[in-house]
Order: C-alpha cells, then sequence, then structure tokens
C-alpha cells in the first residue's frame, strides 16, 4: 500500500517485514522483550507496564500458505487460527519471548493448546473473556487480571506496580484518542483517508511501541490537516466482521467507486473505541474496559449488542452500504449472518456478505461481487 | 405454497413406537429398548407440557437440566431429538438443505442447520424458554440463542469460564447458575422449592454413581455391553438427569450388565477388538458400531462423552444444591472441550487406562472445531502413552451423506489388521 502520507509510510518502514520487523529488531537488540498476544482480551497495558513490547500476533497483508497446519488444526478451524499457527510452525514468531492468547474461540482456544504442546515460547499464557459483560463477569475477570499480573511479574522479575500501570493506561488511553480522532475525520463527506490507509494505521497501534506510534498518529493528522486531502467517491461502506488485517482487500473495494470510512473490526473500531477509565483504581479500570468499554465481537452474549455497535456506526458515518466480511469457518459470524441481514434490510441499509480466508487479497470474483453490490446500492 | 409435511416431534413418537413393536423383541438387552422408551417419554412430556398446564423448555447440551423440575418445566435437548431423528428417518437431510436455502453456513454445526431448519418450516414446537450452556462449544450458544431470536422466545446462557478450578471461576460459575434460577422464577412467576432441589441433586448424584458404574461394566473384558446400548445410558441422562426415572433406569442397566458379567455373558462371541472413541459416538449412524461388531468383532468399550472425571464426586455439599450442581460441571468430560487440552487429554490417558482399548477411533465431527484442534495432542499422548493404534474417520454429525457405515466399515478393514500387529495387542491376545 502506498500513502501520500510520510507518518504512515514511517509507520510501514518500521514494522516491516512483519512480524520480525525493523522496530522489533531494535527493540530486542536493546535487550528487551515482546509478548504477542493474540485477540481482545490481552491488556497490553500490563505489558507495556512490565517494560516488555506487546505485538498483536496476526498476518499481514497476503495469506499464510497452510501446509503443515493440518495436522494439528483441522481445515474446518477457523483460517485465522490456522494461518497464525502456520507462521508458528514456520519459525515466524521464533524471536517472540511470550504469547499471551485470548480464550475467545474455540480456534484460539485449539490453537493456544497447539502452540504450548509443540511450539512454546518461555512465557505462555491464556486469559479467558467472559461471554457477558455484568459485574460477575468483571469480578472474575479483574480476579484472573490480578492473578496474571503476578504471572508476567515473575516472568519480569520485578513487580508490576500500580504506579507503571496508571502511566500505560495514559500512554495507551492517548493512543485511543488519537485513533478516534482520526476515524472522526472519517465522518466527512470527503473523508482525507482511504479505509485501507485507515487499517494500517490501527495494525501500526499493535505494533509499535506505544508512544512511538502516537507520536507518529499525531504528525499524520498534522500532515493530513495540511494537505486538505479529500476523497471523491460515490459511496460510503462499512466493513463488519471479524479478523481482517490485509488492507490490500480494502483497497481491491476501494479500487471501485467507494471508500470505506468505518468499520466493526478487531483490528478496528472493536480495538481503541472508548477510554480506560484513569479516576479507578487501574486494574479495575482495566477490567471494565476490556470487558464492557469496548464494542463487543459476536462472542459476547446477547448477539444484539454487537448489531448495536454496528447500526451506531453505520449511522454516524452515514453508510450507504455494509460489507459483511465472515471468515471460512468462523461459525460465530456464521451464525449472526441470518439475523444481522435480517435487521439491516430491515433498517433499509444494504449488505453484501463475503466468506474469505483470513489473509486473502481482493480477489477479481470479489471485485465482481463488490461492484455488483455498489450498482444495486445505486439503484 | 408447499404442502409437504415434515417430521415433527408427534410423527416421530410415532416412529419411535412402531419402531420398538418391530426390533424391540430382537434387542439383547431389556434396556435398550427402555432408553427409547424414556426418550419418546421425554419428547412426550415437552410437546404437551402446554396441555398440562406447564411450561416448555429446550436447552442445549451439557446444561443442568435439574433445575427445571422443581420449577415445573419440561426439558428437550435439541441435540438429542436430532439424533433421534437420525435414527428412525432419513428428514435430518432436508432440513439440512433447507438451513442451506436460508443462507446458514454449510460449514456449522449440523445440529444447528438441522435447528434452525425445523424452526423455519414449523416442524418445531415454540418453546417458553431457550436455555444453554457455553460448555459444549461456542456454536452451542450461538445457535441457541440465535434459535430463541429465531422464535421470539426468551432465552438464558451459562458462562462456563475456561480453567475451572480457581476460587474465582467456580464463584462466577455458581453465580450463574443463581442468576438461571432468577430467570426461572421470572419465567415461570414461581419462587425456587430448594428443599425439592436437594432432593433433585441427590437424585442426581445417585444417578452420576450409578452411570459410572455402568461404565466400569462396559469396559469389562469381554464388555456385557452391545453396540444397540451404547447410547442407552448418555440419552437416558441427557434427557432424565434428575428424575427418579433415570435412576430406575440406570439400576435395571447396571444390574442387566452385572447379570450378564456374572454369567460370563458377553455382547459378542469371541470379542476380537476393543476401541474408544476419542469424543463421541458416530451419531449420524449409530448403526455402524453394530456393523464394526459383526465385521469385526470390534466392541466400543467408552467414548469421552460418558467418561466420568475421578469418581464422580461433585456433591460437595447436599444442602447446597446450586453449588454442587455447578461443580458437576468439572466432572462430566464432555465438558472438558471448552479448557485446556492438558486436561482433556489427562481424562482421555484414565479413560485409557481403565477401559484397556486395543485402539482409538475418533469420529472426527467435522463441523466440530473443538475437536477439530484437539486430535494431534491426543493422538500423540496415546502413541507415547499406550503405543496403541489410532485412525480418525471424518463424519458429520447428522449428514448421512458425508459418509456412509459401509464406506466406514470397508476404510476400517486395514485398520484392524494393523491394531492386529501391534505389539500391545499382540501381548493382550497372548495373556488371554
Amino acid at each position: 500500500m502506498s500513502s501520500q502520507f510520510q507518518a504512515l509510510k514511517e509507520m510501514k518502514r518500521l514494522t516491516s517485514p512483519f512480524p520480525e520487523s525493523t522496530v522489533v529488531k531494535d527493540w530486542k537488540a536493546q535487550g528487551k522483550r515482546v509478548i504477542g498476544y493474540v485477540g481482545p482480551a490481552v491488556p497490553e497495558e500490563m505489558i507495556h507496564a512490565a517494560k516488555m513490547l506487546p505485538l498483536r500476533v496476526s498476518c499481514d497483508n497476503a495469506p499464510v500458505p497452510t501446509n503443515t497446519v493440518d495436522a494439528y488444526l483441522a481445515p474446518t478451524v477457523s483460517t485465522f487460527a490456522r494461518s497464525v499457527f502456520q507462521a508458528a510452525l514456520d519459525g515466524k514468531w521464533d524471536f517472540l519471548d511470550g504469547v499471551v492468547t485470548s480464550i475467545v474461540n474455540e480456534g484460539t482456544r485449539r490453537m493456544y493448546d497447539n502452540w504450548l504442546a509443540y511450539k512454546p515460547r518461555p512465557y505462555m499464557d491464556a486469559l479467558y473473556l467472559p461471554l457477558k459483560q455484568t459485574e460477575h463477569a468483571v469480578e472474575m475477570y479483574l480476579a484472573d487480571l490480578e492473578d496474571w499480573r503476578d504471572r508476567v511479574s515473575e516472568f519480569r522479575g520485578a513487580r508490576i506496580v500500580d504506579r507503571d500501570l496508571r502511566r500505560s493506561i495514559e500512554v495507551y488511553n492517548r493512543g485511543r484518542e488519537l485513533m478516534q480522532k482520526l476515524y472522526e475525520l472519517r465522518k466527512g463527506d470527503r473523508p482525507p483517508v482511504t479505509g485501507a490507509e485507515a487499517l494500517e494505521v490501527i495494525k501500526a497501534a499493535t505494533r509499535l511501541p506505544r508512544e512511538q506510534f502516537n507520536e507518529l498518529l499525531e504528525k499524520l493528522l498534522d500532515e493530513i490537516k495540511r494537505a486538505g486531502r479529500e476523497i471523491k467517491k460515490s459511496k460510503r461502506l462499512m466493513i463488519v466482521g471479524s479478523q481482517l488485517e490485509n488492507s490490500t482487500w480494502i483497497e481491491a473495494i476501494e479500487a471501485l467507486d467507494a471508500v470505506v470510512v468505518t468499520d466493526e473490526l478487531e483490528a478496528g473500531t472493536r480495538y481503541f473505541w472508548g477510554k480506560v477509565d484513569t479516576k479507578l483504581p487501574p486494574m479495575e479500570a482495566l477490567a471494565r474496559y476490556y470487558i464492557s468499554g469496548r464494542p463487543p465481537g459476536t462472542r459476547i452474549w446477547p448477539a444484539g449488542k454487537r448489531f448495536e455497535h454496528i447500526f451506531n456506526m453505520a449511522g454516524q458515518y452515514k453508510v450507504d452500504g455494509v460489507i459483511s466480511e465472515i471468515l471460512r469457518n468462523d461459525a460465530e459470524y456464521g451464525h449472526d449472518k441470518l439475523f444481522l441481514d435480517k435487521e439491516m434490510k430491515e433498517r433499509g441499509i444494504p449488505i453484501l456478505e463475503l466468506d474469505v480466508e483470513y489473509g486473502e487479497s481482493g480477489s477479481g470474483q470479489m471485485r465482481t461481487r463488490v461492484e455488483a453490490f455498489l450498482e444495486m446500492v445505486q439503484n | 405454497m408447499s404442502t409437504k409435511k415434515y417430521l415433527d416431534p408427534e410423527g416421530m413418537l410415532k416412529l419411535i413406537d412402531g419402531y420398538l413393536k418391530k426390533a424391540g423383541p430382537t434387542f439383547q438387552l431389556k434396556s435398550t429398548s427402555k432408553y427409547l422408551q424414556l426418550t419418546a417419554k421425554n419428547i412426550e412430556a415437552a410437546i404437551h407440557a402446554h396441555d398440562r398446564g406447564k411450561k416448555y423448555a429446550v436447552h442445549s447440551t451439557q446444561f443442568p437440566n435439574e433445575f427445571f423440575i422443581p420449577m415445573g418445566i419440561a426439558p428437550l435437548f435439541n441435540e438429542l431429538y436430532s439424533t433421534v431423528v437420525n435414527m428412525f428417518s432419513d428428514d435430518n437431510q432436508e432440513f439440512m438443505n433447507i438451513a442451506d436455502g436460508m443462507g446458514f453456513p454449510c460449514y456449522n454445526c449440523s445440529y444447528y442447520r438441522s435447528f434452525y431448519a425445523m424452526i423455519e418450516v414449523g416442524a418445531w414446537p415454540k418453546p417458553d424458554m431457550i436455555c444453554y450452556s457455553s460448555s459444549p462449544c461456542d456454536q452451542t450458544p450461538k445457535g441457541q440463542e440465535g434459535a430463541a431470536r429465531a422464535m421470539g422466545v426468551p432465552s438464558f446462557g451459562l458462562d462456563r469460564p475456561y480453567k475451572l478450578f480457581t476460587s474465582q471461576a467456580q464463584a462466577y460459575w455458581k453465580k450463574e447458575h443463581e442468576e438461571f434460577v432468577e430467570f426461572l422464577e421470572q419465567q415461570t412467576g414461581k419462587k425456587m422449592d430448594y428443599d425439592h432441589l436437594k432432593e433433585v441433586a441427590r437424585l442426581s448424584y445417585a444417578a452420576t454413581k450409578l452411570y459410572i458404574e455402568v461404565n466400569e461394566l462396559r469396559a469389562k473384558i469381554p464388555t456385557p455391553l452391545s453396540a444397540e446400548a451404547s447410547f442407552a445410558a448418555m440419552a437416558a441422562y441427557r434427557a432424565w438427569v434428575g428424575y427418579p426415572e433415570l435412576v430406575t433406569f440406570l439400576t435395571e442397566f447396571r444390574d442387566e450388565l452385572k447379570e450378564r458379567v456374572a454369567k460370563g455373558l458377553a455382547a459378542i462371541p469371541e470379542e476380537r477388538f476393543r476401541y474408544i472413541c476419542y469424543s463421541s459416538l458416530p451419531f449420524f449412524d449409530l448403526g455402524i458400531l453394530g456393523l464394526l461388531e459383526q465385521r469385526y468383532k470390534a466392541v466400543n468399550v467408552m467414548d469421552m462423552l460418558q467418561w466420568w472425571r475421578e469418581d464422580g464426586d461433585w456433591l460437595i455439599d447436599p444442602d447446597d444444591p446450586v453449588g454442587s450442581l455447578a461443580y458437576r460441571v468439572s466432572f462430566h468430560t464432555s465438558n472438558l472441550l471448552h479448557g485446556t487440552m492438558v486436561d482433556l487429554a489427562e481424562e482421555f490417558r484414565q479413560a485409557v487406562i481403565h477401559t484397556k482399548p486395543d485402539c482409538v477411533i475418533f469420529f472426527n465431527n467435522v463441523g466440530c472445531r473443538h475437536y477439530g484442534g484437539a486430535t494431534l495432542i491426543g493422538k500423540d499422548m496415546i502413541e507415547r502413552e499406550f503405543g496403541i493404534p489410532w485412525t480418525t474417520v471424518d463424519v458429520d454429525v447428522l449428514d448421512k451423506t458425508f459418509t456412509t457405515k459401509e464406506k466406514i466399515a470397508d476404510q476400517l478393514e486395514g485398520f484392524f489388521e494393523t491394531v492386529e500387529d501391534s505389539k500391545p495387542y499382540r501381548e493382550r491376545r497372548k495373556a488371554i
């Protein structure tokens, strides 16, 4: 992906090649540790407060050829879990000092089991994200986080203290504010950034030391302001779904007469929406934010909560249509499909469902379907 | 408009009745007819609950049905119903085609493909509520919640923690059960009768102990339990747990097996191969088990949906039925998939030690993501610890067109030759 913005180019340079990027090599050269984390249940603030680099485990702008993973995770397991674990089997994650997995679905659960059994890193851990956003769920998750703090402290060799956690929360909250500012700009009739560029920014947030990211995003926002760029496309789209890291997939959509103005994705609004409450004790603040401070994914009960966020974003960003990206074998999103489709139609919002492999680039077939969808939206 | 009459529970009852009249006298065990009768009675009680002024609830697998009993609610387990449909008809094929037409992904669990289609065509009587647990997998809560949404009925889900044995997980899980009681009270307008629940928990615990005795008898060499009743304890348990009927059934079942053992009566003459099923039985066509008995003299000695951890001592406090019933989840191994493979693999190891199989047959339900990621860990443990052969047979839990029992039996011919050549098998035979 090429961009006219220098700050975004710098984010890309620092986070390439993926995953053992320039920034990771520099970090490790200083004798510091990198912890890979999977999914939405792992507060990066804790890893940051332990003076380690939290790095989101995912793929990048190309699919991972899955050849040996079948023996561990059957072809029917989610393509995200299979792709990530294939990369682990290929040694791509061997530089990690630890892996912490969010137990949010069957794919990540079994991926963690296999990672632990066959390719363990020095520190392996898992955190459960409760399926309910109740006070009792917060209590359990908070107690889990306290236990986790003990384990990370032990791995670090020094206690993670509240003072450091508070500071980390502030740093991460600043990043959230900046990402929300970027998204605010996309509400305009002529947004200044593409959906593909926005995705690259969010990916950078999960791959760079947060202080460095914040600095670069401030520069990017300034550049955007000065550039006065306006993207003139006739249709405004929103992408909803699960895991999407390949920005060329969005580029293929935006090569048509459409621009992606918002999303409901794990590497999107579900990652940075809202803020951790700094008035609360830090551990409780983290527990509350990660349980209920962010838009819920499909796993959180009831499914209607996820839909509310989608409808809210579709309204705020004045979208003409929604593209629902469903990763093959990601069964929960498959379950939502029938109901989301119905509710979108009731609200008069056109929706296109695309069943994709994780990491897939925009294919000719996908382009044809999106073209037909845009024509339908036009009429 | 289609005039097609789809199979509904009333039709199902007639099919079971007809089958029992025809095949009942040929069964080796009296318990085979009894469990089918209990299954029919469970369906009948649910679909006629309203006629009797009662409410009826659909529930998921691995759900604590006991709580329905004091509230006077008749339970019906959707997967058990779909499995029974498959035992007596081919209508699930039609239902799954309908689900495909509705846009429900064909890679999702067939139990839910079938369930959604039955709801769509009006073949599933509308319940008063739907209740589910996240214990088995992610598709169960999604499917149950979706079904409630589709039918416009209230629902409640139990969120099972990943790690069961931390104090916070135990507290959360118990609280989930307490909130479930509150939900039932709201739906029925009645208060929970805790004395009744204590009695229900006592009966449930008695059933656990009897179930374990049945499993021990099933594991005898030679096994007295023929393929026709491999599903019996499980089917009865899932429908009748907490009722005295289950205790009566399991007592008679145990006694029948005990008597056979005492008389030296084996399920089949000259038992040749003993196999354990990693995960579940092949529910799409349980006739496979009989075919393997006939063709290879191979008997099924356990499956991991029926195995209990240790002695199943889950009744920690008879005066705290909610806490005890919540605690039970950690003892029934079908609940362990939601947790770590370390725990599940250890229980599988224990099952192998206790049941002494010659080999493992893994009927891999392709719609199940949990077991789809659990194969190698289980297989490696088996090879490392026991050296017995393992085979994986891909099946769909309901779809009879995915493969057939004949194809599977053919496929297993070479496998049983491998078993015969294996060192552990030769040593066991030598010892006999």
